[in-house]
Formats: C-alpha cells, structure tokens, sequence
C-alpha cells in the first residue's frame, strides 16, 4: 500500500503539475453533488409514503360504503 | 400617560427609552460591571497565553480589539434581553411610539456603554499590557473608537432585536455579530498598530477611518431601514 | 396549524407552485449540456498555464462555483426584500432556498479552494488570498441562517426575522470583501482574479463553465422549490383530510 502511494508520488504528472489535485477537486465537486441528490431522494422517498398514507385514508371511507 | 391626542415624538420617545436605560445601568451597573470585570479577566488571560508583560504595535492592537469586541458581544446579549426578561419588551411594543424610537435609544444606549467600557478598558490595558504610555500622541484613537462604536452599535441593536426572537439567544449573537464586525475589527485593529506601537505615530489612518466610516453608514441606514420589521408583532 | 403556516397557505396554492417548477426541466438539461461543454472545453480546447500547469484546470471549477454562491446568497437577500414588501411567503421560501443552496455551493467552493492553495502554494489555506478570506466570513455569516431561522417558533416571525438577517448579510458581502482587500497586503501576487489577461481559449472555457454552473444552481434552486411546495401540498391536504 505505501508502496503503490509512493509511486504514486513519484510520478511526474502528478509530481510537476498537480493532476492528482485537480481531479480531487473536480471528485468533490462530483460527490457534493451526488449527496445532495441522495438527500433528495430521501425526500422522495418520504413524500412518496406520505402519498400512500394519504391515499389509504381517502380509501378507507369509500370501502365502508 | 396623559389624555393628549397626539402620540409623543420619534426623539422624544427615543429620549424617554434611553433615560430609564441610562438610570437602570446607573443604579444596578448590570452591564458596565460585568464587561469591566469581563475586560480586565481577558487582560490576564492574554498575558498568560503570550507570557508578556508587555504588549505593543499589532499584538496590542489585537489584544486589546478582540477584548473589546467580546466584551461588546456580551453587552449586545444584554441589550434587549433584559426589556424581554421583565416585560418590558411588551410594553415597548404597545406603546404608541415609532418603533424606530426603540432603535435610536437602544443604539445610543449602547454606544454610550461601549465608549464608558473602551475608556476603562484603555485605561486598563495600559496599566496592565500596553508598552507605550498613554501620551498625546494616541489621541487618534478617540476617532477609531467612535467610529468603531457607531459600527458595533448599530449592528449590535439589530442582531439583539434579532436573536431576542429566538430562543437561543446567547449562542446566536456572537455567531451573528463576530463575522457582521469582522470589517470593523479590521479597520480599527489596523488603525490603532501605530498607534500602540513603541513609538505611536499614524500610517494609513485616513484609509481605515474611511472603510469604518462606511461600514458605520451602510449598517446605520441598514438598520433605520428594516428594524421595524424585526420589532413588528 | 400554526405549524403549517410556514409552510404557507398562500405558497401552496397551486399557481405558484407551478411557477417553482416552471422551467425546471430546461434549466436541468441546459446546465448538464453547458457543463459537460465545460468539461470538454477546460480539457482538451484550453491551453495548459504557462505557470501552473494542470492545477490551474481548478480555476474554472472553484470560481464559477464561489461565483454562483456569492449571487445566490445576493439573490436570497433581495427575494427577502420581495418577501418583506410583499409579505407572500413564496417569496420567503424562495429566498430561504437560495440561501440554503448556496450554503451547499460554497462548501463545495472552499473545499477546492483549500485544494487549490494545497497544489499552489504547498499550503492547505491561504491567508493572503483575500478572496478566499472573504469567501469564509460570508460562508461563516450565512452558516447560521438556518440556526437563527429554525430557533423561531413562530412562522411568521421566523420569515420575518430570517428576511431581515439574509438582507442584513446581503450587505454584508460586497463591504466584508472590500475590507478584506484592504487588510491583506497588495505585494502577495493575485492568482485567482484577473481573467482579463487571460488568452481567448481560457476566457471562453471560463464563461463556459460560469454559464453552466449558474445554469446548475437555477435548476437546483428550482427542484428543491418544487420538492418543498409539493410536500407542503401534501401536508396540507392530510391537515385537512384529518380535521
């Protein structure tokens, strides 16, 4: 493992002008991104089980009559 | 209350606010005390955490600015907590006044408490910290720390208006008040290096007393116009 | 129901949810064209920096991102102003989301922020950068809108008290980072700004990406209107199914 980050470090794309960084920015910017998405389907997720509990209450009444 | 038909006056009203808040402070010294007893403690801790006996040019200047601000953050909790505490606040609100009366007083209450607490707080400081001695030469300070009271004065009546609606007061306004005084801090940390320095001379003082004299202008207009809404019920 | 009065009555009428998610579908495939037209273009069209290399391809992630946060949180206060005049709520959701969204855009700003201080000056902040300074005192200030807000019970105060606090650090912005400005010491070189001396591949590519991420932050900005009115609706169709 330290072995594969070393070379890692060794090599001279990542060495001389910072690629390794730039990705990680752009892999920050990607992931901020896919968690809020995640928060948001959360969201839906929620919304969506209210809808059903809603609906089953509306049902209720008419299967009575 | 008399039976006039015409409600007293913006200033007249603002002028009855802040003397029953100068004659409370006067008679129980909740504030003054306090902030005094709060300053000359920062003072000690300051010299322990530097191990100096004495302090000048930027590390004075920033000890003595961040002493202050905290002490000013603990005077802006007080500010309207206290009226909220005892039913005053309600009052206040009932009365047949302009709201911005509330402001005026509020404000002028607290400007006048930072300029009797900065006035203890120098006097401390060089006794306690401060290298040079108090001279002539530091007299430049009086325009920093009027321009640097009107700022925090300003600022510090709406974030009390503000916060005394919720009900974590005390954590919220120093969470609102140390980044919306930061400019300040800056200005008046800056412009007072000189002159806390060994040999106290100004450099660049008309530069910082303009960036304070405009943050003062925008936060007080700021404040006249939407401390109304902050009050309203 | 005093609950139920933040989420307003008048927001969840039915028009002006529709006006939430008008637009919203436009706005999400323009944004995901024009960025990946960014992509593209920062990657293989523009020049390498003579200077910095690869590590300047952040530039164009990290300012339109901090760009956009900085307008967002602009926007927020003046749709707080609109709130305040017009006192309908939508107003004060609009503006609650723009605050909240842009809160998330500048998390992502500072993050690449420190990264690009990491890869261009060795350190992970830089004190000098008076840019970035600024960027964390505003970030710091509109940290604790969402605090302030929810410590207030009620929902109408609580708009009220939040449109004043987000008109407040409205005004803030522009003066903290004239005063930052100041205080930091002109000798440092400026590497974030001066996009004018920039060739004309860059500045395209950066205008490019400055498009794109305002396009990302509208159709953001618009889904989670349309997420929170419609579950507004929803909860206040089951308030009244119930009573």
């Amino acid at each position: 493992m330290t072995a594969a980050i070393a070379t890692l470090a060794a090599l001279p794309i990542a060495a001389d002008t910072g690629g390794g960084y730039v990705a990680a920015a752009y892999a920050v910017f990607v992931a901020l991104l896919l968690v809020y998405i995640g928060i948001m389907a959360a969201k839906l997720v929620r919304l969506q089980r209210g809808l059903g509990d809603l609906q089953e209450r509306t049902r209720k009444p008419g299967d009575d009559a | 209350m008399n039976e006039s038909k015409e409600t007293p006056g913006l200033f007249a009203a603002a002028g009855a606010i802040l003397r029953k808040d100068l004659r409370l402070e006067l008679r129980t010294m909740e504030t003054l005390t306090t902030a005094a007893i709060f300053t000359v403690a920062t003072f000690v801790v300051f010299h322990f955490a530097f191990d100096r006996y004495e302090m000048s040019g930027d590390i004075a200047a920033g000890v003595f600015w961040v002493t202050v601000l905290f002490a000013a953050v603990l005077a802006i909790n007080r500010l309207l907590s206290n009226e909220r505490a005892q039913g005053g606040y309600e009052a206040l609100l009932l009365a047949p006044i302009d709201r911005n009366a509330i402001l005026f007083a509020k404000f002028a209450f607290l400007f006048v408490t930072l300029t009797l607490l900065e006035i203890f707080a120098l006097l401390a400081f060089a006794l306690l910290l401060l290298g040079p001695a108090l001279s002539t030469e530091m007299l430049p300070l009086a325009p920093v720390l009027l321009l640097a009271n009107i700022g925090i004065a300003a600022i510090g009546t709406l974030i009390s208006a503000l916060a005394t609606d919720t009900n974590a007061r005390e954590l919220l306004v120093p969470l609102m008040s140390l980044p919306l005084l930061t400019p300040l801090l800056i200005g008046a940390a800056r412009a007072s290096t000189p002159l806390m320095s060994l040999v106290p001379h100004t450099e660049h003082l008309d530069r910082w007393l303009g960036l304070m004299a405009l943050y003062d202008s925008v936060f007080a207009l700021l404040a006249f116009a939407v401390f109304e809404y902050v009050i309203e019920d | 129901m005093t609950q139920s009065r933040f989420f307003s009555s008048r927001s969840a009428t039915r028009s002006s949810a529709d006006s939430f998610s008008r637009g919203l579908v436009g706005y999400a495939f323009a944004a995901a064209a024009t960025l990946t037209l960014a992509g593209l273009l920062v990657f293989f069209w523009a020049p390498q920096d003579a200077d910095q290399g690869m590590r300047q391809k952040i530039f164009y992630l990290h300012v339109p991102l901090s760009i956009a946060a900085l307008c967002g949180f602009i926007a927020g206060g003046v749709m707080a102003i609109q709130y305040l005049r017009t006192r309908d709520s939508s107003w004060d959701l609009r503006s609650y989301v723009a605050i909240h969204l842009s809160l998330i855009f500048g998390v992502a700003a500072l993050i690449t922020g420190a990264i690009w201080a990491k890869t261009a000056w060795g350190v992970w902040w830089e004190w000098k950068e008076p840019t970035l300074v600024s960027f964390l005192i505003v970030f710091l200030l509109y940290a604790v809108y969402q605090p302030m807000r929810f410590a207030i019970d009620d929902p109408e105060r609580q708009a009220r008290s939040a449109a004043v606090y987000a008109i407040i650090c409205g005004a803030f912005v522009p003066l903290n980072f004239m005063a930052v400005r100041l205080a930091t010491s002109l000798v440092h070189p400026r590497v974030l700004g001066g996009a004018g001396e920039m060739p004309a591949e860059m500045r395209v590519s950066f205008y490019t990406s400055l498009i794109g991420m305002g396009l990302l932050w509208m159709a953001l900005w618009k889904f989670e209107l349309t997420a929170k009115s419609v579950s507004m609706r929803l909860g206040k169709l089951r308030a009244e199914l119930i009573s």
